[in-house]
């Protein structure tokens, strides 16, 4: 596939591969674009090549995930005592949106499998290549998933009609 | 379990439809990274050829060090009347006051 089928596919994908970057980094915004800056660098330089073994959608969810945990292993080494009072504050002003804190309660398996299957439809076997465990793994952890955010979601609601 | 799955959908749904309030971010376009490569190739060219410029300028100088001159002067004729050198020995040495005391006695 050439640069520019590729550059095409990406401008088609952007947006949903920029929510899954966000959704890879706690919902943070700026994180968000860090690593998709990363992401298309790595592409462009060669450094993650697109084989054609699976969809491009599967590959490029592959790459924002790994980028994503690397990003994230770095940030969390270099965070300084000082900020961590800051970044307790944070946490409580996030409380306000209640589909991410909802997610959030969940393993983080579990939590990028439901929102794979559920917000970007894909298929366990895709997700098995993208989070690369089993098909068996994914179904363990979707079955769990959604037991555990029906429980989550029914919680709210009883907090709603109060 | 029908009726699980439909509840987990419709909070997605509704998720999707908060996430469409996101504003995403423009796609980084490819030509500053093609331009920033050919920065690099132009760094690494210049630096290649300072590198050259001063090799040679390097070079040229310690052949300058080192320039000596040979100089062929003609001669009429070859002779080895100059290697001839006549020394006075010890045993002929004659005192230059030799001929005082020759004539005294």
């Amino acid at each position: 596939m050439n640069k520019k089928t590729l550059e095409y596919i990406f401008k088609q994908l952007h947006r949903e591969a920029f929510l899954w970057a966000r959704q890879c980094c706690s919902y943070n915004d700026e994180q968000a674009k860090e690593v998709m800056q990363m992401v298309y660098l790595k592409v462009l330089e060669e450094k993650a090549k697109y084989h054609e073994k699976s969809n491009i959608k599967t590959w490029l969810f592959a790459v924002i995930r790994n980028t994503s945990f690397d990003y994230i292993k770095t940030k969390t080494i270099h965070i300084s005592l000082e900020d961590v009072a800051e970044i307790g504050n944070e946490i409580l002003i996030e409380e306000g949106n209640d589909y991410e804190q909802v997610l959030k309660k969940l393993p983080e398996r579990q939590h990028q499998v439901l929102l794979l299957v559920f917000y970007h439809d894909m298929t366990l076997e895709e997700i098995s290549k993208v989070l690369k465990i089993s098909i068996g793994s994914v179904r363990t952890h979707y079955d769990r998933g959604k037991k555990k955010i029906k429980e989550l979601i029914l919680k709210e609601r009883i907090y709603e009609t109060r | 379990m029908k009726q699980d799955d439909q509840i987990i959908k419709e909070f997605f749904h509704k998720m999707k439809e908060e996430d469409e309030k996101l504003s995403i971010p423009k796609i980084p376009v490819s030509p500053p990274i093609r331009f920033r490569r050919w920065i690099s190739l132009g760094i690494a060219a210049s630096f290649l050829a300072l590198l050259t410029i001063s090799f040679v300028f390097w070079k040229k100088q310690k052949v300058e060090d080192y320039t000596f001159v040979i100089t062929l002067s003609e001669q009429s004729e070859t002779t080895s009347k100059s290697l001839v050198v006549q020394e006075s020995l010890m045993e002929l040495w004659e005192s230059p006051t030799q001929s005082l005391i020759d004539d005294f006695n």
